[in-house]
């Protein structure tokens, strides 16, 4: 009887254990795709703000009149001379919807259009899903009069492209990593 | 069952418990570095949106309409502060000393922005000049209940 008890004993412990090294070998790989994506992530999120950063803090850049044309929450044209050519260049930026960026699994994400002096070129989507833009005065109030604006505020949300399903912070229903990016640019020349 | 089984078995069940304590705390520190580096990157965002905007800003409260070569005639140490203004309408740096204030974002609320602006030495930008001097150091700090850490980013402005 106590050779039973042993026995079974010894099999509930060890079965726990090898429960328990599988959890860590499961935790282990999701741990590492998911900090994986994480960084991917978060670069891309950077790459998003640095192409927008480079632009937009030259806007009105050797340009005397109103250098901002639209200013909506998602488009924005403005005049400068971007490439330092005395040529006064028009740059638009604006978003697809959702249909477009086909080449990803996440169904929300969307691709972010720079329209150089007519022509549009759209990049791969890198995650984003939102794009707004804020426009505020000297006082950092919003304002929708072109002339006014000092500072424009852009929002991003990125996420990855690719399922998550390893997280414990992924929306079981959206299983895709988010991040938050917010930048407040000072053109110099508005 | 021997004695010495009884300890082995023991033994064995109190590793067995060791062990998967620390994998539980490794798993729960995983996870918090994981949402801590998300609350990360909005407050340097945040801190950063903070020193744009005093980018905007005179360097100093006498150099409103003209600059000055003179630096006995700029603010002194003690009186760094905004005179009347009152935020947004803030005119010069010097205006955010002991500024702060509460933002939220999508990750996490509660973050507090605060700002400390003072003169450093020309020449060592790292120390504090009790006089006037034409460079003023502002440092944004960041904090929020889900970091460890505060978020401190400084920018060293010059009159020009």
């Amino acid at each position: 009887m106590t050779s039973i008890i042993d026995i079974l004993g010894s099999s509930f412990i060890g079965g726990l254990l090898l429960l328990l090294l599988l959890k860590l070998n499961l935790f282990a790989n999701s741990s590492s795709v998911t900090s994986d994506n994480e960084l991917k992530l978060q670069q891309n999120s950077k790459t998003l703000a640095e192409i927008i950063n480079y632009d937009f803090r030259k806007i009105g850049y050797e340009y005397d009149s109103t250098a901002i044309a639209i200013a909506d929450s998602e488009h924005i044209k403005f005049y400068a001379d971007i490439d330092r050519n005395n040529t006064i260049d028009s740059i638009e930026y604006y978003i697809s919807d959702t249909t477009l960026a086909t080449g990803t699994e996440n169904p929300r994400d969307i691709i972010l259009y720079r329209k150089y002096n007519g022509v549009a070129m759209g990049g791969p989507t890198l995650g984003l899903t939102k794009f707004k833009l804020s426009y505020l005065d000297e006082f950092n109030v919003v304002t929708n009069v072109l002339d006014d604006i000092r500072y424009i505020k852009v929002e991003l949300w990125v996420e990855s492209t690719i399922r998550e399903m390893e997280s414990n912070f992924v929306n079981p229903n959206h299983p895709y990593l988010f991040t938050y990016w917010e930048m407040k640019i000072n053109p110099r020349n508005i | 069952m021997s004695n010495i089984q009884s300890m082995l078995a023991i033994g064995s069940l109190f590793l067995l418990s060791m062990v998967s304590l620390n994998f539980n705390s490794a798993l729960l520190q995983s996870n918090t570095a994981e949402i801590e580096n998300k609350v990360y990157l909005t407050a340097f965002s945040l801190a950063d949106d903070l020193i744009e905007e005093v980018k905007q800003k005179n360097y100093d409260e006498k150099t409103l309409v003209f600059p000055t070569v003179n630096r006995g005639t700029l603010t002194q140490t003690a009186s760094l502060g905004p005179e009347s203004e009152v935020y947004p309408f803030f005119d010069d740096i010097d205006d955010y000393n002991n500024f702060s204030r509460d933002a939220d974002a999508p990750h996490s609320e509660s973050y507090h922005i605060s700002a400390k602006v003072y003169y450093v030495s020309e020449t060592d930008p790292d120390s504090k000049s009790n006089n006037q001097t034409f460079h003023k150091r502002v440092d944004v700090t960041v904090s929020s209940p889900y970091l460890n850490n505060k978020v401190i980013l400084t920018f060293i402005f010059t009159h020009k």
